[in-house]
């Protein structure tokens, strides 16, 4: 078993350890030990960072946290996106201006790289949407957003997708990858995702893939989650994470993410 | 009368220097590290010792430190040091079954994770 310096925790902040007031206190003394031990513990949350924020302090957590479906890592310490390419910025910001005017019904969100969140325009869906994920956003003229922009996520209603798809389809501009959930279509950077994050991690710590226990929920590629060292799926993780995890959360605050994380710090030094 | 005036004035003046003053040190201390940041914050020596000897010692922890042990609030810590103050360190681990409130099982659950140095 090699030393903690050389493993990675990722853990669901949400699904392993239930709402910051809700922490256990147990959690989160294993946490703090581990960290001191010199494990890397990193957070990842289904919210904005601004969510999460003093739950990272009550657990002095130091090291970024994985946010915004676990596509970027957000340092609290510069107030910043660390590492991964933003949008070409020209050219979005040509093609969020043609979508807006194209489409007067729909809404757009535009992610900088301090973590806030702008609205050029609001409609409802972004409105209950960002209420959701706890978000604050900020109002603004869409030529005055700063760059660089590293997700825009445009809300209209699910029956105008297929020709805003088309409208796209017709613009020669593709330089960026386009995802669509139920109530919006997101453009992202070519190659953002969990395993470029988590490859990046790996080689920026000189962490073996192996030596990573993956504590959550969240669905990684196929290859990613074969190589991981291990898998503790929590209550609600997705089909892939329960089939290759070892081990399941029975529920949240169980007293599961210590208990492992204890062990983990017994393991090493066995 | 001038004399008088320019009085007022330097004593106005003052009045809103001192209140500006007030603010700014009301500004600061808002944007000071909470308590509970600062009584969690790992202290750097702490933290070396721990990652060099990779348990924590019964017999040197403070409160904060002996808290991040399985099944120890600030209560039972606190017990701890008072044992120790009392009849000073301890000499093997199972001598911490005396502290009221620290039975086997606890001990148990600090396999690999405590000393006594």
């Amino acid at each position: 078993m090699t030393d903690l310096h050389h493993q990675l925790v990722i853990c669901s902040a949400e699904s392993c350890l239930g709402s910051p007031a809700r922490w256990l206190s147990s959690d989160l003394a294993a946490i703090k030990l581990y960290q001191m031990l010199g494990g890397h513990l990193i957070l990842a949350s289904d919210g904005a960072p601004s969510s999460i924020r003093q739950l990272y302090r009550q657990a002095g957590l130091q090291l970024p946290v994985l946010c915004w479906e676990g596509n970027w890592l957000y340092s609290f310490a510069t107030g910043q996106i660390c590492g991964g390419e933003p949008l070409p910025g020209r050219e979005m910001r040509a093609l969020a201006r043609d979508l807006l005017e194209a489409f007067p019904s729909a809404s757009m969100t535009i992610l900088t790289r301090d973590g806030r969140v702008y609205l050029p325009r609001i409609n409802r869906l972004a409105h209950a949407q960002l209420k959701k994920e706890g978000c604050l956003y900020i109002l603004s003229e869409l030529d005055a957003i700063p760059a660089p922009w590293y997700r825009i996520t445009f809300f209209a209603d699910p029956s105008l997708f297929e020709k805003i798809q088309k409208y796209l389809a017709e613009k020669d501009f593709q330089n960026y990858q386009l995802c669509q959930k139920e109530l919006w279509l997101q453009f992202l950077p070519r190659g953002v995702g969990p395993e470029q994050v988590l490859g990046s991690l790996w080689h920026d710590w000189n962490i073996q893939p192996e030596n990573t226990l993956w504590l959550g929920c969240r669905a990684l590629g196929r290859g990613t989650l074969e190589q991981l060292g291990r898998v503790v799926a929590a209550y609600d993780a997705s089909d892939p994470v329960r089939q290759r995890a070892e081990s399941r959360l029975p529920f949240l605050h169980s007293g599961c993410v210590g208990e492992c994380l204890y062990n983990m710090c017994k393991e090493t030094k066995a | 009368m001038k004399e008088r005036q320019k009085i007022g004035f330097q004593a106005r003046a003052a009045v809103l220097l001192l209140g500006f003053a007030a603010a700014v040190l009301a500004g600061a201390l808002l944007f000071l590290p909470s308590v509970y940041q600062r009584d969690f914050a790992p202290l750097p020596a702490v933290q070396e010792e721990l990652e060099q000897s990779g348990k924590i010692d019964l017999n040197q922890a403070d409160l904060e430190t002996l808290c991040l042990l399985p099944g120890i609030g600030e209560v039972k810590a606190q017990r701890i040091l008072e044992y120790r103050q009392a009849h000073g360190p301890f000499s093997s681990l199972e001598e911490v079954d005396q502290v009221e409130g620290i039975g086997p099982k606890t001990i148990e659950s600090w396999d690999g994770l405590a000393c006594v140095g």
